[in-house]
């Protein structure tokens, strides 16, 4: 991650993201479109973390990729499914319209 | 004839989008196989560019003395030892200093009395922050605190947290407030940031310090900002103390976003 005022922009991140991955780094932290609104900095996104298995070969933790399965977010090879109806996004809309689940 | 495959970008679920509208994070962006879609990646470029530039905006310290004038506020104006913005970027250290004349003219400015509030407005990594948000700040708090005796306002540009330490140790102050420009993000380039210090000198941690943090138009409100920080400011007089060692158990005080 990297701050505004520092000397670094997501070319960097791009860089870096590549190189670990090279090196056997088996985690890096996302959050959504590379941009940390609350801490106010920047980061990688979930899309480079795709990125970063799909040009390594790789694939997502096992339980993690059945959590992903179960979910509705990705297929049984681990691609993201292009028109997910998502459970959860339905249980959010209920949420934040204050109705219980 | 040898063509590359086309890609198109695939958009979020519209629920997706629909949900995105409650929140300033960039969800719900689609895909392109499975990256950032160019939209994305251009609109991101943009924001990064305006936050950089964000960093070096200039504080308008003689628009902040003509409002605190009217306000019939006393003022003075310091700086760190840190002589451009490049010399506070690279050395935190120098912004946590004063310079020779700052310092001269403070010591002249305490007449050798104590008070209790010392209220300092601090440029720190956002001048933009501090304009818009400093000022409504205190017309919030003002009232609430009229029965302390407080310190000439202090405007302090190329200025970390820690020079407020600084400023406080040498107008006698009790507790000493810090309102400070945080780092600007893609999205919010004026998060306004506040740090009180009880018994202010050179040399404190961060673990002595609070932090009201996030007061901007999509973060904390100026009155949710006053309240609390007027509850620390009198728990501070109190018991001396602020950062660990006000809140010693893991039991937050009940005055609204607090973080130690």
């Amino acid at each position: 991650c990297y701050t505004n005022h520092a000397e670094a922009d997501q070319n960097d991140m791009d860089s870096l993201l590549t190189q670990l991955g090279v090196a056997g780094v088996n985690y890096i932290m996302g959050v959504p479109g590379a941009d940390d609104v609350m801490l106010n900095y920047q980061s990688t996104s979930f899309h480079d973390a795709l990125y970063l298995r799909r040009v390594l070969g790789l694939r997502a933790a096992p339980e993690f990729e059945t959590w992903l399965q179960l979910q509705g977010v990705v297929d049984e090879v681990g691609t993201p499914i292009t028109d997910a109806r998502l459970p959860m996004l339905q249980d959010l809309r209920a949420f934040l319209a204050g109705q219980t689940p | 004839m040898n063509t590359a495959p086309t890609l198109v970008a695939i958009e979020a679920p519209s629920l997706m989008q629909e949900l995105a509208a409650r929140t300033p994070a960039r969800v719900a962006l689609g895909r392109s196989g499975v990256s950032l879609p160019t939209a994305a990646v251009l609109g991101f470029g943009l924001a990064h560019a305006q936050a950089r530039d964000a960093v070096h905006a200039v504080l308008d310290v003689a628009d902040l003395r003509a409002q605190l004038d009217a306000e019939n506020r006393a003022v003075v104006e310091v700086r760190s030892q840190a002589g451009t913005r490049a010399a506070y970027l690279a050395r935190p250290d120098w912004g946590r200093s004063l310079d020779a004349a700052s310092r001269a003219r403070l010591e002249a400015c305490a007449q050798g009395r104590d008070c209790e509030l010392l209220l300092v407005i601090s440029d720190g990594l956002s001048a933009t922050a501090v304009q818009r948000h400093a000022l409504p700040l205190l017309r919030d708090l003002w009232p609430r605190v009229q029965n302390l005796s407080i310190a000439p306002m202090v405007i302090a540009t190329q200025a970390r947290v820690a020079l407020a330490d600084e400023v406080g140790e040498c107008l006698r102050a009790r507790v000493a407030v810090s309102l400070i420009g945080e780092r600007p993000g893609l999205s919010t380039p004026d998060s306004l940031g506040v740090y009180l210090t009880a018994q202010p000198r050179v040399g404190r941690s961060d673990a002595e310090r609070h932090c009201i943090s996030n007061i901007h138009a999509a973060g904390l409100s100026y009155a949710s900002a006053a309240i609390s920080l007027h509850a620390l400011i009198d728990a501070a007089l109190r018991s001396g103390r602020s950062g660990v060692q006000l809140c010693p158990t893991s039991k937050p005080l009940n005055i609204g976003n607090i973080k130690e």
